[in-house]
């Protein structure tokens, strides 16, 4: 045997791997064919360069699997049976194959990362996406939202979080592509989903005509099959896009061809994201096939294990694991919130993010009222977590002055500051990214905005009296 | 002046030759300067023939200086008291380093001490003041903390502090406890502050400064400068010897400095015209007569 | 903006020094805190202890020849976080007999749970190291985790690190030092808080160098991530000396840099 393959005796098996032999078999990793996962250099323009996915391309050629959505053996797995050493939990994943390269870029809902080229999927927020770095979350890792204070607007972003992956389940009936998991024992979560945001009523009407008109000739429907869709009102395009390269800036990403190739994307990546309305609901509601739900109970045990279970039955797809409100004592017992308990598990999620790192995603929400910032929990959270957001709404002072200052234009008025403490794959590989009071949000009916933030100036006041001052 | 100097020296030197008789000599070190330079200082200066036992918990490698090595971190007290022991040689002076007396668990540590000290027997036992500790065990809560017994029962105590000149002393506590390790730390040139426990029941403190390249020793005298500070705290200094309540409260204070005296209230020109009169040589005063002034 | 710089950890102008493995060990401390993650310089160590060169120094194109072992462990990455910038650096683990990663990550507490199999883990640990041929490096990343996140105390953790620094000629221990991480609210010996700082704190007074990397005081720079503070441990070496410096560095995407304060 050679000699730096390393095994330990006795129960605990640890798995010293050298060499990057990897767990799922011979060769489940196919070299440099995966975004972000092979060996290309990081720098490689690879993004626009990718194959352009035809709008049809989903459902054409369907994964392994039959339509009730039982999953065929995996590929690997007859090639390799001896792996399946049975009572092992840790061995479980050795029978996983990872969806292929193929799957992966077949997924309406995922996109290159624009940095790393890593699979990525929509938060749910466009806005969100944007502060992310990679233009959204990358599979294979978790972002951690933190409150402040008592307001809740995270269970916004922690549903349309999971409204983005079941919208994007549906998009082909004949081919679900997404499942959502939510760690809460209240199955009722799922009723509360916010449904695409369908325009405002004047779109609506016009929309209407389009499809109308396209219901008239077969043809048509399949030439322009994504042309109905809902977007973002195009007059705010160019300030929008002054927002994304100032917004790449922070992180240094000033590189002008990456930017112009936003546009392109926005047309390959059509279902990458859609836009949520908060007043509406997803229907219909998501169904056992598209959601399951974990009961918390005394101990996480067993919950890491169900997690595990239900990701490998749907390992052809994409999982979002939403996490709203974690260690909320109206949810959790007083048990998980001990530092062993809960960091046990945070720890255990962070190890399934890099065992599943195609198909798993993780959203996860905390209230800092109930287990505060400068806590040595909520920091080894944070070390655990691959991006983390802080949310800290303004106070009613705060909202007044804002109000006053916006008096024509409420919808400019921020709800509070957004905190970036970490940005997932830069901030692990050195980058400093602490970003404090850079960025406001503002929760609206249609989305959930995240912009630059600046205190306004009233016209009137301080300016004309400095030009008095110089006369006197 | 000269005097203090010399004697302050020769007792630091008898204590770094074993000649004072002294069971417990405790270190006191941080992170910042550590006790290492002055156990090698002990070690240049005892008698060549001392058998010195190094009881570690936290060195991986044997010093060379050791006679007697013990791996004391996985071992039970009695298994180390009884290893110690063994190591004993009545007809030399022995030395026995501990390299952080810390890892002994505070409810046995009085107890290990009485187990290995013996005529002869110098323990020169290093603490850490850097780590946390409580004040009270848990277990036992009127105990007193292990840094406490250990500066009670010690013959001498030899404070380690780094070399003052090159730290704003604020600034490098401040770096200190975000655990900043700035650099110019942990020098072969350091202070000691030195208390020394005499038989007649007098205790003297002695600060050094040690270099220990070329082994010189300087007494250093208290700052004059702060001298001038020093009479302030002669109300601390009095503080619970007398029966008088001869301090005031922060409250008293500040309403005493409240307080408008009348000759503040002259120097200020406020309030219009003053009458300004100066004698002159030819004016008839008389100082008796009471109606004589002249305002 | 000042000259860029290399990276040296000793006065000969050495990171890891041939001597380290003749005959004066090290023992390494690096503290990192939130903003600065230490991977770019644990890889920068790796290369230095197989190969004595550094990718980020002038002589980066010196000659490589393999010169010891090195064990990675890590209690917050897999393999995978360290092999792509490893092969970067232009160093294909894969192909290298020499470098040996031990994932004590993936389903970490699937293995262990109480001290006893963390104690267990540690000698079948260092048995298998000890089976190593030649000289070793040592890197252990986060372990100090296990600390709020099981019932082992600092003091049996730090035992189960004698095991490793006994077989190995330079062990680095890379830990966060965040405030939070530290800061004693009440001194009960079994709050996480407590048991970090008195780990930390005990392995300093153990340390023969200290790598700190902090983010800037004044906060975020666009051409500045943070301070690379080197300077002497508590326990000096017999004979080599710390190059004691404090650098301004900058990690971005494609490179790493070092500058002179």
């Amino acid at each position: 045997m050679d000699h730096k393959r390393i095994k330990l005796d006795g129960q605990s098996k640890m798995s010293f791997r050298k060499r990057g032999e990897v767990l799922g078999g011979p060769n489940p990793r196919i070299p440099n064919a995966v975004p972000g996962r092979g060996g290309a250099p990081v720098t490689a323009p690879g993004i626009p360069g990718r194959a352009p996915l035809g709008p049809n391309v989903p459902g054409r050629v369907p994964p392994p699997r039959d339509i009730s959505g039982t999953p065929l053996p995996p590929r690997g797995a007859g090639i390799n049976p001896l792996k399946r050493t049975g009572m092992e939990p840790d061995l479980l994943a050795n029978q996983v194959q990872n969806l292929s390269v193929e799957e992966i870029v077949k997924h309406p809902g995922v996109r290159p990362s624009s940095i790393t080229s890593q699979a990525t999927i929509s938060t749910g927020s466009a806005d969100l996406d944007k502060i992310l770095g990679h233009q959204g979350l990358p599979v294979g890792s978790s972002y951690l939202l933190e409150e402040s204070g008592t307001t809740d607007f995270s269970s916004v972003l922690m549903k349309s979080f999971a409204s983005q992956g079941i919208v994007q389940n549906r998009l082909d009936p004949k081919n679900p592509n997404t499942h959502v998991i939510v760690l809460s024992s209240n199955q009722a979560w799922g009723k509360e989903l916010p449904g695409v945001y369908k325009g405002s009523s004047r779109d609506i009407k016009r929309n209407r005509v389009i499809q109308n008109e396209q219901k008239l000739s077969v043809q048509n429907l399949l030439d322009t099959g994504d042309a109905p869709k809902p977007r973002a009102s195009s007059s705010s395009n160019s300030e929008k896009k002054d927002n994304d390269l100032r917004i790449a800036w922070r992180y240094g990403l000033n590189d002008p061809k990456k930017q112009q190739a936003t546009p392109l994307d926005n047309e390959t990546y059509k279902d990458f994201n859609h836009q949520f309305d908060i007043t509406s609901r997803l229907v219909p509601s998501p169904n056992a096939n598209e959601i399951t739900y974990i009961p918390l109970g005394t101990s996480f045990k067993p919950v890491i294990k169900q997690l595990e279970t239900t990701i490998q039955r749907h390992k052809t797809k994409i999982i979002r694991l939403v996490i709203p409100s974690f260690l909320n004592p109206s949810m959790y017992p007083p048990p998980l919130a001990t530092s062993q308990e809960a960091l046990q598990f945070v720890h255990s999620l962070r190890s399934l993010t890099r065992k599943y790192s195609k198909t798993l995603a993780i959203a996860m929400s905390i209230p800092l009222e109930l287990y505060p910032r400068d806590s040595l929990l909520i920091k080894q959270i944070e070390s655990l977590s691959d991006a983390v957001f802080n949310l800290e709404p303004f106070n009613q002072e705060m909202l007044k002055f804002l109000e006053k200052a916006y008096q024509n234009q409420p919808t400019k008025v921020q709800h509070g500051l957004v905190h970036v403490y970490k940005v997932p794959h830069l901030s692990e590989k050195g980058q400093m990214l602490i970003m404090k009071s850079e960025f406001a949000f503002k929760n609206g009916k249609k989305k959930f905005e995240i912009e630059e933030w600046g205190i306004p100036v009233e016209d009137e006041g301080e300016p004309q009296q400095t030009t008095q001052n110089i006369d006197f | 002046m000269s005097g203090v100097s010399q004697s302050s020296t020769v007792l630091l030197n008898r204590l770094f030759t074993l000649k004072e008789s002294s069971p417990l000599l405790l270190v006191t070190d941080t992170i910042a300067q550590s006790s290492y330079y002055l156990i090698k200082e002990f070690i240049h200066n005892v008698p060549k023939d001392t058998n010195i036992v190094y009881i570690s918990f936290e060195t991986i490698h044997k010093p060379k200086y050791a006679n007697v090595f013990i791996e004391a971190y996985e071992m039970s007290s009695k298994a180390l008291i009884e290893q110690i022991n063994s190591t004993y040689e009545s007809n030399v002076k022995n030395l026995i380093i501990i390299d952080s007396i810390n890892f002994i668990n505070n409810e046995i540590l009085s107890q290990f001490l009485t187990s290995i000290i013996k005529p002869n027997l110098t323990v020169l036992a290093t603490y850490h003041t850097s780590l946390p500790e409580l004040e009270t065990s848990v277990k036992y809560p009127n105990y007193p903390s292990s840094y406490k017994i250990l500066s009670f029962i010690a013959s001498s105590i030899f404070e380690i502090i780094p070399n003052s000149k090159e730290f704003d002393e604020e600034e490098l506590e401040l770096n200190l406890n975000k655990l900043n390790i700035v650099k110019g730390l942990n020098n072969s040139i350091f202070q000691i502050n030195l208390i020394n426990r005499r038989k007649s029941g007098r205790s003297i403190n002695y600060k050094f400064e040690i270099n220990t390249m070329n082994h010189n020793y300087n007494l250093i005298l208290p700052d004059q400068s702060l001298d001038s500070g020093n009479s302030m705290d002669t109300q601390d200094l009095l503080k619970g010897l007398t029966t008088f309540n001869l301090t005031t409260s922060d409250k008293q204070k500040l309403a005493k400095d409240q307080v408008e005296l009348p000759f503040l209230d002259a120097q200020s020109f406020n309030n219009g015209g003053a009458i300004v009169y100066e004698f002159e040589k030819d004016d008839d005063y008389d100082e008796e007569d009471p109606y004589e002034d002249p305002f | 903006m000042s000259q860029q710089q290399d990276l040296n950890l000793f006065v000969d102008n050495s990171i890891i020094p041939q001597k380290v493995y003749r005959d004066e060990p090290l023992f390494g401390v690096i503290t990192h805190t939130q903003g600065t993650s230490p991977s770019w310089l644990i890889n920068l160590l790796i290369e230095n202890a197989l190969y004595g060169t550094c990718v980020i120094n002038h002589e980066k194109n010196q000659h490589r020849q393999l010169r010891s072992n090195v064990v990675v462990i890590s209690f917050l990455n897999d393999f995978d976080f360290y092999e792509k910038d490893l092969k970067r650096n232009g160093i294909e683990v894969n192909d290298n007999q020499q470098f040996h990663f031990i994932d004590l990550f993936t389903d970490l507490f699937q293995k262990i749970n109480t001290p006893e199999s963390i104690v267990k883990i540690f000698d079948q640990l260092s048995k298998t190291i000890q089976n190593i041929p030649n000289k070793k490096t040592i890197l252990i990343e986060g372990i100090e985790f296990l600390l709020s996140s099981t019932g082992i105390t600092s003091i049996q953790l730090l035992n189960q690190i004698n095991k490793l620094n006994k077989i190995a000629d330079a062990l680095f221990i890379i830990t966060g030092a965040d405030k939070e991480l530290i800061d004693i609210q009440h001194a009960n010996p079994s709050l996480p808080e407590f048991k970090t700082l008195d780990f930390i704190i005990r392995l300093l007074h153990r340390s023969n160098i200290v790598l700190g990397l902090r983010p800037l005081e004044t906060g975020r720079a666009k051409d500045i991530t943070g301070t690379l503070t080197i300077s002497k441990g508590t326990i000096p070496f017999d004979s080599l000396v710390v190059s004691e410096k404090e650098y301004l560095f900058f990690v971005s995407r494609e490179t790493t840099k070092l500058f002179f304060r």
